[in-house]
C-alpha cells in the first residue's frame, strides 16, 4: 500500500508525539527526581515485532536497547499470552541489557483484538535490594539486586500482589519504586488512548503502511550516509579506569570499524575479557550503544527508527566486557557500554574529520548520597551526575557544562531541588578554569560541585574517565581527567573515583571535579582574541594562556601584550 | 485592578483552584474548587477530589499523602465590546524612537543594529533590517533583506522578501 507523503508526515509526527507525551506524562507523575529532574529513563513505541517506531527525548543508552530488550520478554511470556489490560516487567540484566535497577516495563498495545505494538520504558527504579544502593565493587550479580525474570505485574488491568509482594518485600524504597511504577504504567496508558484514536482515524492498514515508509526511508538515508564515507577499517583502543574491584588495572576496550558501501560493521573484538568486577558491559546496551554511535555520525537530525538501525552489525564475542557471560557482576555496565560512542568516534576521527569531534569529559561523574533522614525516618538516596565538557570539533570550540552523550538528555538537577528533597547543602557549582583542553578550537570546561552533609548519610560515586586521557586531536591538547575529593572530619582528605559507599558525618562534604574536552588543532593557532576573551571569562587563567596558548595577558589589565605575544609564539613554533 | 480597569461588579468571575500533588511528585495538577468556604469540613472532599482528579488523568492514585504546592486565585472581568486604541500617523520615524546603535549577532557574523523603541514608532513608519524593535517584553529582531511596517493599531508586519 503507497501512502501518500502528506498522511505519512502527519502519521509520522503523531508516533513521535506519542513517545514524547509517554514520556511527559510519566514525568508528571513521577515520585523520584531521578526520573523527573536527572530523566534517568527512555520511553519508545515498538511494532508488533518490537521494531523502533518512535522514540522519546531519553537516555540513549536506553533508547536503542528498548527494541532488542522487549523482544526477549515477549518471546519469553509468550506474544500469544499478552491481553490488553497486561503490564510486563523484567530486572534480570542479560534480558534487558542494563543493571536490575535499570529495569523494563512495557504494555502491549491492542486494537480491536489486534496486537499493533508496544509501548515501552526503562528507568532507574530507586532500589531493589542489592548489597548496596549503588554497586561498584560487586563481585557476583547476587549482590546487585533483585533480578525478575519477564512477568506481568498487571493482568487485564488487575494488580498481581504477589509480584508487587516481591519487589516491596525487597526494596529499602518501596513506596518510590511503586510511585514511579504508577508513572511509567500512565506513561503506557497515554501511548495506548493516543494510538487508538490515531488508529480510529487512519485504519491499522494505513498507520501500518506509514511505518514501514518511515523505517525505509531512514534505512535509506541511513545507508546514503554511510555510502558517502570511504571505504575502509579503522580500529580504535581506549582503557577504563578499573574493573571496580583491582583498582590499580586499566581495562582495554577496542574497536575495529569497517565501513562497506552502505554498510557498517562495529566490532568489539579485541576487547579485554569478562570482568571479576562490575564493569562488564551487556550485550544489548553494547548494541545500543553502537548504534546510538551510527546514528549520530549518519542521520542526526532525523527521528530515530527501527530502519535506521539496519545498515548496522555489531559484533562483540561472548566473554568479552561488552559481552560477559550471565553470571558476571554488571552493576557499572553503562560505564563499560558508554564508552564505546567515543572509541567508535576514535577509530573515526581521520576518516571524517568534519563529523568526529576531541574526546569528551567522557563519564557522568556521578556521586550520590543515601542514609536514613533523621526527620522521617525514611531512607532517601541522591545522585548527582555533573556535567562535564565536551571535545573541541574542527568548526568550534567544545560545549561548556553538558552530560555525556549516552545521558545527553539528562537534566542538571537545579541546586533548588536538590536542597529542598534532600539532606544536602550545595556550596559552589562552578565552571572548571583551565580544564578544556587546549587547540586552535578549545575544549568545552567541566564543572565542579561541592556538597556539604546536612545529615550523616553514605557516600558513593562511579567516577571514569579519571586515569586515561580526554584526548585532543591533531596537536589539540587534552581536558583535565575527573575526580572526587571526600573531605571528612574522621577520614581526613582522600580522592575517589569509584566507590560503593564511604560513611560521613554531619558537615563532611565532597567535591566532584568533572573534566572537560579535548582540544582541537595546535593551540598556537588559536585568534588571539579568543584566548583574551576565555581569559576574561574565566575559562582559562592567565598562566595557561601563556603556557598553551603563547599569549601573554597582564593579570591586572587583561590587556594583551602583543609585542611579548608575538615573540613567545614564534619561539613555542620553533620547539 | 479590575475595577481601575471600570469592568462592572456583575461582570467579575472568580475561579479557585489549588495546585495539588503527591507527596514527592515534582508536578502538580491544578485542581478546580468550587465557590464555598474553605476549612477543616471541605478538607476530606478536597483530598477525595485529589484522588480522583488524579486518576481521571493518570489512571492511578498513590497512598502517599497529597500536598497543596499554590493556592489560586483567578479574576476575569467579563467586557463586550473592544476598543483599540490606534496609533498617531506619521511618515518619519521621529528621533525618539532612536536608541543608541549596537553589533549584534546575526547570521553567523556581528552586525551594527540600529535599535527603535517600539512605543515611540508611528503609524506607516518602514524600518530595513538590520533592526531591532525593544519594548519592556518583547524584542522584534528585523533581519537583513526584510522590511518592517507599522500598521495603525502599532502592529509590527515584517515581509520576509520571500517569493
Amino acid at each position: 500500500m503507497m501512502v501518500d507523503p502528506i498522511t505519512l508526515a502527519v502519521v509520522q509526527n503523531n508516533l513521535i508525539s506519542v513517545a514524547k507525551g509517554m514520556q511527559e506524562t510519566a514525568f508528571r507523575c513521577a515520585v523520584t527526581t531521578l526520573m523527573y529532574e536527572l530523566r534517568d529513563c527512555a520511553f519508545s513505541l515498538l511494532d508488533a515485532d518490537t521494531g523502533v517506531i518512535a522514540q522519546s527525548h531519553g537516555y540513549i543508552c536506553f533508547l536503542g536497547s528498548l527494541g532488542p530488550a522487549t523482544k526477549n520478554c515477549v518471546d519469553m511470556v509468550g506474544k500469544e499470552n499478552l491481553k490488553p489490560g497486561d503490564v510486563v516487567i523484567s530486572t534480570v540484566p542479560h534480558i534487558i541489557g542494563s543493571h536490575s535497577l535499570d529495569a523494563l516495563l512495557f504494555t502491549p498495545i491492542f486494537y480491536r483484538d489486534k496486537l499493533f505494538g508496544y509501548a515501552a520504558t526503562k528507568s532507574h527504579w530507586t532500589d531493589l535490594g542489592g548489597k548496596s544502593f549503588f554497586i561498584t565493587d560487586s563481585k557476583n550479580i547476587y549482590e546487585e539486586g533483585l533480578r525478575i525474570p519477564p512477568l506481568k505485574i498487571y493482568k487485564a488491568g488487575n494488580l498481581l500482589p504477589e509480584v508487587w509482594g516481591i519487589i516491596k518485600w525487597n526494596s529499602r524504597a518501596p513506596d518510590l519504586v511503586w510511585g514511579d511504577i504508577q508513572a511509567l504504567i500512565s506513561g503506557c496508558h497515554f501511548a495506548e488512548r493516543r494510538v487508538t484514536e490515531l488508529l480510529d482515524r487512519y485504519g491499522m492498514e494505513t498507520v501500518n503502511a506509514c511505518i514501514e515508509e518511515m523505517y525505509n526511508y531512514g534505512e535509506r538515508m541511513t545507508r546514503r550516509a554511510i555510502q558517502e564515507m570511504p571505504d575502509g577499517t579503522w580500529t580504535a583502543e581506549d582503557y577504563l579506569d578499573n574493573n571496580g574491584i583491582d583498582l590499580n588495572k586499566l581495562v582495554l576496550i577496542k574497536v575495529t570499524v569497517t565501513i562497506q558501501g552502505s554498510d557498517i560493521t562495529i566490532d568489539f573484538t579485541g576487547s579485554a575479557p569478562e570482568q571479576s568486577g562490575p564493569m562488564n558491559g551487556l550485550w544489548i546496551n553494547t548494541l545500543a550503544n553502537a548504534r546510538a554511535a551510527v546514528k549520530a555520525l549518519t542521520t542526526p537530525k532525523l527521528p530515530a527508527n527501527e530502519g535506521c538501525f539496519r545498515p548496522t552489525k555489531v559484533i562483540a564475542p561472548e566473554g568479552c566486557v561488552f559481552n560477559p557471560s550471565t553470571a558476571a557482576p554488571s552493576f557499572m555496565y553503562l560505564m563499560v557500554t558508554g564508552r564505546a560512542l567515543e572509541l567508535i568516534n576514535k577509530a573515526l576521527y581521520q576518516v571524517l574529520p568534519e563529523k568526529v569531534p576531541a574526546c569528551s569529559g567522557g563519564d557522568p561523574c556521578g556521586g550520590g548520597f543515601f542514609g536514613i533522614d533523621p526527620k522521617t525516618g525514611k531512607f532517601w538516596m541522591s545522585l548527582v551526575p555533573c556535567a562535564i565538557g565536551q571535545g573541541a570539533d574542527l568548526f568550534s570550540d567544545g560545549e561548556n557544562f553538558l552530560h555525556p552523550h549516552y545521558i545527553s538528555s539528562s537534566k542538571n538537577a537545579p541546586t533548588e531541588v536538590l536542597e529542598s528533597v534532600f539532606p544536602l547543602f550545595i556550596e559552589k557549582v562552578e565552571f572548571v578554569q583551565d580544564s578544556g583542553g587546549a587547540g586552535k578550537q578549545r575544549g568545552g570546561v567541566g564543572s565542579r560541585v561541592d556538597i556539604r552533609l546536612r545529615v550523616p548519610a553514605t557516600f558513593f560515586s562511579f567516577i571514569e574517565k579519571g586515569k586515561t586521557p580526554h584526548w585532543g586531536i591533531n596537536g589539540g591538547k587534552e581536558g583535565l581527567r575527573n575526580y572526587a575529593l571526600v573531605r571528612s572530619k574522621d577520614k581526613g582528605e582522600l580522592e575517589v573515583l569509584k566507590t560503593t559507599g564511604i560513611e560521613l558525618k554531619k558537615g563532611d562534604s565532597v567535591l566532584i571535579t568533572a573534566g572537560g574536552g579535548g582540544g582541537y588543532n595546535n593551540p598556537l593557532e588559536r585568534e588571539l582574541e579568543a584566548v583574551h576573551e576565555d581569559v576574561i571569562n574565566g575559562y582559562v587563567s592567565v598562566e595557561r594562556a601563556k603556557q598553551d596558548y603563547g599569549v601573554v595577558i597582564d593579570p591586572s589589565t587583561f590587556d594583551i601584550d602583543l609585542e611579548a605575544t608575538n615573540k613567545l609564539r614564534s619561539e613555542l613554533r620553533n620547539n | 485592578m479590575l475595577r481601575e480597569e471600570n469592568i462592572p461588579e456583575d461582570a467579575v468571575e472568580f475561579i479557585r483552584s489549588l495546585d495539588m500533588c503527591y507527596e514527592g511528585q515534582g508536578h502538580y495538577v491544578e485542581l478546580p474548587l468550587p465557590n464555598v468556604r474553605l476549612g477543616e469540613d471541605v478538607k476530606l472532599e478536597i483530598i477525595n477530589a485529589f484522588h480522583h482528579f488524579h486518576e481521571i488523568k493518570y489512571s492511578h492514585q498513590l497512598d502517599a499523602p497529597p500536598r497543596v504546592t499554590n493556592v489560586r486565585l483567578k479574576a476575569i472581568g467579563k467586557i463586550k465590546d473592544i476598543q483599540i486604541s490606534e496609533v498617531e500617523q506619521g511618515k518619519e520615524v521621529p528621533p525618539s524612537a532612536l536608541k543608541p546603535k549596537r553589533k549584534v549577532y546575526l547570521g553567523g557574523d556581528f552586525v551594527e543594529c540600529q535599535i527603535y523603541d517600539r512605543y515611540k514608532l508611528l503609524y506607516g513608519n518602514v524600518i530595513n533590517g538590520p533592526a531591532i524593535i525593544e519594548e519592556p517584553l518583547h524584542t522584534t529582531v528585523v533581519m537583513p533583506e526584510q522590511t518592517l511596517n507599522v500598521d495603525r493599531f502599532g502592529n509590527l508586519i515584517i515581509s520576509t522578501g520571500g517569493k
